[in-house]
């Protein structure tokens, strides 16, 4: 090959690179997380085929984060379905990032169907998100896991309480809100203290502080982890609380 | 290179099928719904102005009479079978594309019955006289199936009911036709704004630049234009024998009993045809009774037929025999079925559309859908649509997948979007812009009213909101029934909405109020009718 040929080839953008890649790699087992969530779980996504748990007392944000875990899948072509989850906000969800025209929602399913309903959605969709409200026999959990990871869509559950192992675990331990005042403000951010165990190469925990979402609307990481107290209604650049929508006018 | 004959082909349409099968009276305003669009009107809805791809909603509006049915296409397929027996009385090799229309080649009937126009004067009499004055057919003569079903659709064809196109006049006859006869929308499109607005200006572009443009299907559409076969020849694989056949024992009385074994049948077809590389475009359905009546059915299909659309067809023949009229009804159980490719050719891959299109993906997920509804119930799936509104509840809402084209909403948003973090993009101007809604982020966990909740201030009285929206004591604890009260540390508001106050019914007026409690839990609180709700968390 001549030298020539060896910049022009450099100039071909990434994207178009991976597209014309003829091989299928090892990241194409991997459904994409957003930036922030990228940086905190071990292989950079999500590992088709397993299983994750999102588990965080009520307001804590196991929701959005369970829905800014299947954002940028979603994004990128990949179905997800939310069975089981009939308050889950979908405004919410469309702010996170989830590209709603591949968004599914089966809000109650019935309790004697429930494992059948999941049994034919595993397969056709990569994310399914469930709340594992029923105690499901483990003879069937164990048909749905192993279906789960042979047709290589990732199961998530979400729930309050802890849950039984799973491959990557996400576990929200305290949460605070800044942009509100006493009367003033209104709720702009939100920091998370989230803990990322599982298995295999997850096995150790870390911790890592989110901003879900920041005042910009994103998910961030907080980089200044030494700052031990975040407390709610201080905004770290002070301008959070001097917003004033139209709450003072009828105070 | 000398380009083979297109088969000499007579086409019999029968106008408006899907509304003449839904039973209803022909003169009244009639129209036909797949996902909440119509697909075919009567005429007298026509008069109305009621066309197809108008949503349910705008049809009722342009004609609030209409009478609307859901699409059935077995339904469709049971009433042409009395149609198809009569085109049968001519020639046993009849091909059906739909319901409704039909197809053979003359070679042998034309001769035996005195020429093209006899036999169209022949056909067109028959099948008027099966049609029972239900609704009108014509009936054209080209060649080609393709030619054929336009000559039938011509204007000549509809003032006289029949048409024949001379021999190796094909071409002539479709050049002057509008593009859009070819049936795909969004070539037709393309082509109608590169100035090409008949079949003749497209067939005079070179077949290989077409190719290099449009791919195989825009190929397909050209040589259909050109009046020739819809595929190049020696595409055709030898005749091998791919025939599967099935003992049902016992005999099947039942149309789904029969479908269940035409099914595996269709997968070891569909498995052996995928072995030599090949799909099938054209397929006999037979089927036989205990007490030796047969019948068989050719079914073509313009691309390739999949196990599932094999399956389809077999169950609406089935069902046209089986549940049909008296005369053709079988005297026994269904003991045998077999599946003949009559037709078959190299599978040259799937492409994705040029304009993008359902990808694998989407298809694999709305039959999912399709699976589970039939588990729970049309209104169980649901798919959220943006809708508008102030409350996080009202701004985007479930609609059930049943009334929903999902292929076309995938195909509407933006393909897949290939740059890395697009979604980090801020995403909230898809919603439209609603004074007073609530600023983002919103809330993750919807409750509707449904967790009444007591506001309290320091001195235990209850927080009210007076008619100018002034709280009258800043909110000191949360009372959650059942559970210890939970104390406010911070909160916002109150915002007062008074919403739809020109309507007694959906009026709404009532305060929100954001509140954080000590465990650091968010809450968006309203008050309505004197009562306070929980009516999102921040999850």
């Amino acid at each position: 090959m001549s030298s020539a040929a060896v910049p022009a080839l450099r100039a071909i953008p990434d994207e178009v690179r991976a597209k014309v890649a003829p091989v299928t790699l090892a990241g194409d087992h991997l459904l994409p997380l957003i930036s922030p969530l990228a940086a905190v779980v071990p292989w950079g996504g999500l590992r088709r085929g397993t299983s994750i748990s999102v588990q965080g007392s009520a307001g804590f944000g196991a929701t959005s984060l369970a829905l800014a875990l299947i954002a940028e899948a979603t994004q990128r072509g990949s179905w997800a379905v939310v069975v089981g989850i009939p308050s889950i906000g979908l405004t919410a969800a469309a702010e996170l990032g989830v590209a709603l025209e591949r968004l599914a929602v089966i809000e109650r399913p019935k309790t004697s169907m429930w494992a059948s309903v999941v049994g034919a959605l595993i397969g056709s969709f990569d994310l399914v998100m469930v709340s594992p409200q029923h105690r499901l026999p483990p003879s069937d959990q164990r048909r749905l896991s192993s279906r789960a990871r042979e047709r290589g869509t990732v199961m998530m559950s979400v729930a309050a309480d802890p849950i039984g192992t799973s491959d990557l675990s996400f576990k929200l331990i305290n949460s605070g809100w800044e942009g509100v005042g006493e009367g003033h403000g209104y709720l702009r951010s939100r920091q998370v203290l989230l803990e990322v165990g599982g298995r295999r190469e997850a096995s150790r925990p870390t911790t890592v502080r989110l901003r879900l979402p920041g005042a910009s609307g994103k998910v961030e990481v907080v980089d200044d982890l030494d700052d031990p107290h975040f407390s709610p209604a201080s905004s770290p650049d002070g301008v959070a609380c001097e917003v004033v929508p139209f709450g003072r006018s009828f105070a | 290179m000398t380009q083979p004959h297109p088969v000499r082909t007579l086409a019999v349409w029968c106008l408006d099928w899907p509304v003449v099968a839904s039973g209803h009276d022909p003169d009244s305003p009639v129209a036909v719904l797949v996902a909440n669009r119509v697909v075919a009107s009567s005429v007298a809805a026509r008069d109305l102005g009621v066309s197809r791809g108008l949503r349910k909603r705008e049809a009722q509006g342009r004609c609030p009479q209409l009478i609307v049915v859901e699409r059935d296409l077995a339904r469709e397929a049971r009433a042409f079978e009395p149609v198809l027996a009569a085109v049968e009385e001519f020639t046993p090799r009849v091909e059906l594309t739909r319901p409704g229309r039909c197809a053979f080649a003359t070679r042998g009937p034309s001769r035996y019955f005195g020429g093209d126009e006899a036999l169209v004067d022949l056909v067109y009499q028959r099948v008027t006289e099966a049609l029972e004055g239900r609704t009108v057919c014509r009936v054209g003569i080209a060649d080609g199936p393709f030619a054929a079903e336009l000559a039938a659709r011509h204007r000549r064809a509809i003032a006289s009911g029949s048409l024949v196109v001379a021999p190796d006049r094909a071409a002539e006859f479709l050049a002057p036709l509008a593009i859009s006869s070819l049936e795909r929308p969004e070539l037709c499109d393309v082509l109608f704004r590169l100035g090409l607005k008949t079949l003749g200006d497209f067939a005079k572009l070179p077949g290989a630049d077409v190719l290099a443009r449009f791919a195989g299907d825009g190929l397909l559409a050209h040589r259909l234009a050109s009046g020739l076969d819809e595929r190049p020849p020696n595409t055709r694989l030898p005749a091998v024998d791919l025939s599967f056949a099935a003992e049902i024992e016992p005999p099947a009385e039942r149309v789904d009993q029969a479908a269940f074994v035409a099914r595996s049948l269709a997968e070891k077809l569909q498995e052996a045809l995928e072995q030599r590389g090949a799909v099938c475009t054209n397929i006999a359905i037979e089927a036989e009774t205990e007490h030796g009546e047969t019948q068989v059915r050719l079914w073509r299909h313009e691309g390739a037929l999949s196990a599932a659309a094999i399956v389809d067809r077999a169950r609406w023949q089935l069902d046209g025999w089986l549940n049909g009229c008296e005369a053709s009804r079988p005297t026994g159980g269904l003991n045998r079925l077999v599946l003949i490719p009559e037709e078959v050719v190299a599978a040259k891959g799937r492409q994705l559309g040029f304009w993008g299109g359902a990808t694998e993906m989407d298809e694999r997920a709305m039959r999912a859908l399709t699976r589970v509804q039939a588990m729970l119930g049309a209104e169980a799936v649901c798919v959220p649509e943006v809708a508008g509104g102030r409350s996080p509840a009202q701004q985007i809402r479930l609609v059930p997948v049943a009334t929903t084209d999902i292929a076309a909403r995938v195909e509407q948003r933006s393909p897949v979007q290939a740059q890395p973090q697009a979604c980090q993009q801020a995403q909230p101007s898809t919603l439209p812009p609603w004074p007073g809604r609530l600023p983002a982020p919103s809330p993750a966990m919807v409750h509707g009213s449904s967790v009444p909740v007591g506001v309290v201030d320091a001195d235990g009285n209850a927080v009210s909101v007076s008619g100018r929206g002034v709280i009258s004591q800043p909110p000191n604890r949360l009372v959650v029934p059942g559970k210890a009260p939970l104390p406010i540390e911070f909160w916002a508001g109150p915002w007062p909405i008074d919403e739809r106050w020109w309507d007694d019914r959906t009026r709404r007026r009532c305060a929100r109020l954001q509140v954080v409690t000590a465990d650091g839990v968010a809450r968006l609180l309203v008050l309505e009718g004197g009562a306070w709700f929980v009516e999102a968390t921040y999850d």
